[in-house]
């Protein structure tokens, strides 16, 4: 601003700009130029930017140019003609080596300050940068304030160099401020701060300066008033000379008397030598006078008159004697010379006595002003000092008040330091200086050396995640960082053994201990960066799922207004996103189903239900669909709701599948049914027509002749319609159904109107109001057709795929019914047949077997009694008359007696035989052993004559009805014992063995008669025998009831035999189950 | 005062019933024997009824021989009819019959029958089988007391 306003001075003349204190030397408009760079360079260097740090950079060459010009110019004696480039000096009061030029320690100051501007555009380039700063400061705004001393001791060395041109007032001021604000920066980029307030600082720089400048004006007093004091003895010399002459002149002239009263001599040689001496002093005395030096001049001829005049008379009575003498001087000239000189010399001595008088004023000003400013200045610097004093004690008490407290939270943070969870770095320039435990525990270090003398770099991979070169960009954020942008980046370290790991490091320039460094938070961000690859992906996934899901997603708002909208609801609704964004719920909701939706809605809000609806929706071009919603409230942490996210899913399809396949079913459930077939085809077709809004079905079948459809169905169609149409031929064009009879094919008439199919039935179609007849036949199993199946419409319509796969299904079940009823009419009569034949065949039997046992019941009775009758009055003969009797009419008797008790055996046997028919067998364990060896014994007993020799085998136990099987045991033991009758001693053995499937095999074995083996078939028949009556007796009936008692026990019997050699009777039972 | 009655034979069939009744005297059991052939004269006799009308139904036999298979009403109608009534409830009856039949033996003890006699075709052992039953039913067996 100054060197504006000196532009200004320059440029409209007002020389106080120029030169501040008048007389003194101007500053020139190179270096007012050259101040308004410097200035400018050091704004720019404050603000922020890199455009700013070029803008300080050029002024800095531009400042520099000149200076370095300048100097050159004096170097050289060359003219580069920039010294009036601006504006011509206009002459100034002081004569100035080269007019317009700067002085050569101005130029200089401003090379300096170019180099020191260069430097701060350009912190930490160097590591001495500061330093280097500190001293180009230094030396500007020493030349400043040599300058400014010289200035004010009027010492002119200091602002002038020889006789060059010096530097002005203000100029060494601003080059003072200049240096002071580079040494401020340099102090600043050395990461120095002051220590103490800055009012204390300002106080003492204040009071400094007072005194300096005290002392700088005191010097100078001190030389005016010994200046002024010289002037004052050298008057008081003049008046001293002044008055020797006066009296060496009258010395001479009373010598000249004396000598010429007494004639001697002695004194006059002295006196004149004396105003010679007196007359050459004064002289030179006043030679800094010009007017004395005249008035002396004036004088001097009449005193060398006098002095002649003297000689003359001295030598004129040394000649002449007294008298001649005595009339010389009475002739009064020398009388009259002496009082002009006297007069002359007051002249020159009142001048002399003014001057001196106006010097000794003009001392004691001095010595006034002088000793006026001195005790008030030191008085001011003394007092600036004291408050400094005070204020620097007050802060010292206060800083050693906060030692203890300082010692304490350094020992605080040391902790902090060593047990935070972030590693913590400090770094000098670029490399580590100190770290906690947590860095060394984070780069699995053991020991701080291990990173001391380290750059960050050495601990990260070559490339950075970014693909940056990690040496180029760490050196980048330190540099960013020291020039106090304090950095806060992700970076990827090494481990000590290489393994890298995410970081997040923040870096600020710290000062400690007077150095400058920087402080490195370092925090392993590993498991925050898995979380968020973690999240990441999981939004990735939640995004893809949204974009890529075939359910459409839709999230609303407070308002029910749709704020996320996914393609799949593009798809399923038709609305774009942005047609749907925004837009309340019931653009999408038709109005029957707003009730419904809007309780949902407030379910979902209230959070009490409304997760799952199945509603119909309505489409962007107004189609219905049907869709199912899966909603769910969004709430936030505070668990309010914030809207509500739906997944929604077209179930149109699936429902009419869904609904297609209830159809097949209640359809099968139909044909399963016991309703006649007319009655299911109804059905089915009503059914169908549900499925179809707008048909009309219909089912022909063909008549037995194979040439006529008759009415299979047509619930809806008119009764009379049906009517006509029933019986209708096959033929090539009658109708839909005759022509799809007749041609085996599908014929479908979207217009009944035009097409040639129905030219005969046209009337009759339009009569009922029919328009279209889409007719397939129906194939039964065999490839037979089975008849016709025919949807109508009450308008011309051609069916879509859709329809024709509906109409696929409907043939399909149509046949399954058909040819299900079909069978089941067949099997219906089959049945009927069968259980009439049936019903006949169990009468039959029932009255057999009524017979059977009236003829059992009337033998048991009425066949035994006649017996019972014979043989208990042959016996009365016996006893009454048998005296009458002689042994041939006994034993006649006897025969008789025999024969009719044989005849109740066989009685008896033959009824137990046929009740073993009708006899119910409820099975049960047998021990078949016990059974054997009990029977056995029973009959032994019987036989008490006879030598039996029983082998009894172990018998497993059998399944079956004891009282049967005993009779089995019985049977065939009895049989052993009569038929060992002719053996001296009866060998039995009875045995059982594995049968396999069949059970068990028992046998009964027999050293007995035998019998002939091609008779073994005959044994088990009901009277068969192999023996005569007098061989064995016997009624013939016993291997029969085995036999049957055994095949009804599910098992079998057989004989083993040789005549003579006995015979093995084998039957099987099924085991006992477990 | 006759004698007490001690045996009602009911027997279609003569030669059975002469039989009987031998081979009861055999063992001086058939003195008080009333032999009817038919079930209704059976009844007839028990309850003073038709041709018994006004006999002294207090005056009971001691044991009722019943054949099964009887003209008109047969044998196991007159023990229902006998179980029915008070005066006859508990009249020992002996079922003496030619059938085996089990479905006639169970509808026998069903309604009360006392015994159940098949009669053999042998006479000894018809002779027996009556003598034994007739000695049980009249020398050992003791009779509820009568309260009617």
């Amino acid at each position: 601003m100054v060197g504006c306003l000196v532009l200004a001075g320059w440029a409209f003349g007002i020389h106080p700009l120029t030169n501040l204190i008048p007389g003194e030397v101007t500053m020139k408009a190179n270096a007012a130029l050259c101040f308004i760079l410097g200035g400018g360079a050091l704004v720019l260097l404050q603000m922020p930017g890199a455009w700013a740090r070029h803008a300080a950079r050029l002024c800095a060459l531009v400042t520099g140019g000149i200076a370095l010009l300048t100097l050159a110019e004096y170097a050289t004696g060359w003219d580069a003609g920039i010294d009036e480039f601006l504006i011509r000096d206009s002459g100034s009061p002081v004569a100035t080596s080269h007019p317009g030029r700067m002085g050569p320690n101005t130029a200089f100051s401003f090379v300096l300050m170019a180099v020191a501007v260069w430097l701060m555009s350009q912190p930490s380039r160097m590591a001495r940068g500061p330093l280097i700063l500190g001293w180009l400061g230094a030396l500007v705004a020493g030349i400043g304030m040599f300058a400014l001393l010289g200035c004010a001791a009027e010492f002119s060395l200091g602002y002038g160099w020889g006789s060059l041109t010096g530097m002005a007032v203000h100029t060494a001021l601003l080059f003072v401020l200049l240096g002071a604000a580079v040494l401020h920066f340099a102090w600043r980029e050395a990461g120095k701060r002051w220590m103490i307030g800055s009012w204390l600082t300002a106080s003492f720089a204040c009071g400094l300066a007072l005194l300096v400048a005290l002392a700088a004006y005191s010097y100078r007093g001190t030389k005016e008033l010994v200046e002024a004091a010289k002037w004052v003895k050298h008057t008081h010399e003049v008046v001293g000379s002044i008055r020797e002459l006066r009296s060496g002149l009258d010395e001479s002239q009373s010598a000249v008397r004396g000598f010429v009263i007494t004639g001697e001599e002695p004194f006059l040689p002295l006196s004149e030598k004396a105003i010679a001496k007196a007359e050459m002093e004064l002289r030179e005395l006043t030679a800094d006078n010009a007017s004395q030096q005249a008035r002396l001049a004036a004088l001097s001829g009449p005193i060398a008159e006098q002095v002649e005049f003297s000689r003359q008379t001295t030598a004129e009575r040394s000649a002449n004697g007294f008298d001649a003498a005595a009339q010389r001087i009475a002739a009064g000239r020398g009388k009259t010379l002496m009082a002009r000189i006297r007069a002359d010399l007051s002249e020159v001595e009142a001048a002399e006595e003014r001057l001196l008088v106006a010097r000794e004023a003009e001392a004691g000003a001095i010595t006034v002003r002088t000793f006026a400013i001195l005790p008030t200045g030191v008085l001011l610097g003394t007092l600036l000092l004291i408050f400094g004093l005070l204020r620097l004690n007050g802060e010292m008490a206060a800083r050693g008040r906060g030692t203890d407290a300082l010692l304490e939270s350094e020992e605080k943070f040391r902790m902090l330091f060593e047990n935070a969870g972030d590693a913590i770095f400090i770094l000098e320039g670029e490399r580590f200086m100190d770290c906690n435990s947590r860095a060394l525990e984070m780069f699995g270090c053991q020991a701080r050396d291990q990173f001391v003398g380290h750059p960050p770099y050495e601990f990260s991979p070559p490339l950075q995640v970014s693909g940056r070169d990690s040496r180029e960009s760490a050196i980048e954020k330190i540099t960013a960082a020291l020039a106090g942008r304090p950095q806060f980046f992700e970076w990827t370290h090494t481990k000590l053994d290489g393994t890298p790991f995410p970081a997040e490091v923040s870096l600020n320039k710290v000062e400690m201990g007077g150095r400058l460094l920087l402080q490195a938070f370092v925090r392993d961000i590993t498991v925050r960066k898995q979380a968020e690859e973690g999240l990441r992906a999981a939004n990735q996934k939640m995004r893809l799922f949204f974009e890529q899901t075939p359910m459409a997603v839709i999230e609303w708002d407070m308002d029910f207004r749709v704020t996320r909208w996914n393609p799949a609801a593009r798809t399923i609704f038709g609305f774009s996103q942005a047609e749907a964004v925004g837009q309340h719920a019931s653009f999408i909701v038709p109005e029957a189903f707003r009730s419904h939706v809007d309780a949902v809605w407030q379910g979902l809000l209230k959070q009490t239900g409304g997760e799952r609806s199945s509603n119909e929706n309505v489409r962007k071009d107004g189609s219905r669909i049907l869709c199912e919603w899966y909603n769910t409230p969004l709430i936030d942490e505070r668990g309010i709701s914030t809207g509500a996210a739906s997944v929604v899913m077209d179930i149109t399809e699936r429902t009419h599948v869904q609904q297609l396949l209830a159809w097949e079913k209640s359809a099968l459930e139909l044909i399963g049914s016991a309703a006649s077939l007319h009655g299911v085809l109804d059905g089915l077709m009503l059914d169908l027509e549900k499925q179809s809004p707008g048909a009309l079905c219909s089912v022909l079948l063909l008549d037995a002749d194979g040439l006529h459809l008759r009415h299979g169905a047509g619930p809806s169609l008119p009764d009379a319609y049906n009517r006509l149409i029933d019986g209708v031929a096959i033929g090539p064009a009658v109708g839909s159904c005759g022509t799809a009879a007749h041609d085996d094919r599908q014929v479908i008439v979207s217009d009944i109107a035009s097409d040639p199919l129905w030219a005969d039935y046209r009337e009759l179609a339009f009569s009922h109001g029919l328009r279209a007849c889409w007719s397939t036949p129906i194939h039964g199993s065999e490839g037979k057709i089975l008849g016709t199946f025919a949807i109508y419409y009450r308008e011309p319509r051609h069916p879509v795929h859709a329809e024709l796969d509906l109409i696929a299904r409907a043939v399909h079940v149509t046949r399954l019914a058909i040819e299900r009823k079909h069978a089941e009419e067949e099997i219906r009569e089959l049945n009927a047949s069968l259980e009439r034949r049936v019903r006949e065949r169990t009468a039959q039997l029932e009255l057999a077997a009524k017979e059977l046992d009236a003829f059992s019941y009337s033998v048991s009775h009425d066949l035994r009694a006649p017996l019972r009758a014979v043989d208990g009055f042959s016996r009365m003969v016996l006893e009454d008359h048998a005296a009458r009797l002689d042994d041939e009419g006994r034993r006649m008797l006897g025969v008789i007696r025999g024969e009719t008790q044989r005849m109740g055996r066989l009685i008896d046997d033959l009824l137990a035989f046929s009740r073993l028919g009708r006899q119910q067998i409820e099975p049960a364990q047998i021990d078949m052993h016990a059974l054997a060896k009990s029977v056995f014994d029973e009959l032994m007993a019987l036989e008490p004559e006879r030598t039996l020799h029983l082998d009894l085998q172990p018998l497993p136990a059998a399944s079956g009805a004891e009282a049967m099987i005993r009779q089995v045991w019985v049977n065939l033991i009895s049989n052993a014992i009569k038929f060992t009758r002719g053996r001296a001693v009866g060998e039995i053995e009875i045995g059982a063995r594995d049968g396999g499937a069949d059970g068990t095999v028992y046998y009964v074995k027999d050293n007995g008669a035998g019998f002939d083996v091609r008779y073994a078939g005959k044994l088990f028949g009901v009277f068969q025998r192999l023996h005569s009556q007098q061989e064995f007796s016997g009624t013939g009936v016993g291997l029969a009831l085995v036999q049957r008692i055994v095949q009804r026990h599910g098992g079998r019997v057989w004989a083993e035999a040789e005549v003579d050699r006995g015979a093995i009777f084998s039957f099987t039972l099924a085991r006992p189950k477990p | 005062m006759s004698k007490p009655l001690e045996i009602l034979l009911v027997e279609d069939n003569p030669h059975d019933a002469e039989l009987a009744i031998r081979a009861l005297k055999k063992r001086n059991l058939a003195n008080n024997l009333v032999h009817v052939s038919d079930g209704q004269t059976a009844l007839d006799f028990l309850f003073g009824t038709g041709t018994y009308a006004g006999r002294d139904d207090h005056h009971q036999p001691k044991v009722v021989l019943l054949d099964l298979k009887l003209p008109k009403v047969d044998g196991i109608e007159v023990l229902r009819q006998l179980r029915a009534d008070d005066r006859t409830k508990l009249l020992p009856v002996v079922v003496l019959t030619s059938s085996r039949e089990e479905r006639d033996i169970v509808e026998s003890y069903k309604l009360g029958a006392n015994s159940y006699i098949v009669k053999p075709v042998e006479f000894e052992n018809f002779s027996e089988a009556i003598s034994n039953l007739g000695l049980y039913w009249l020398v050992l067996n003791e009779a509820p007391v009568r309260t009617l």
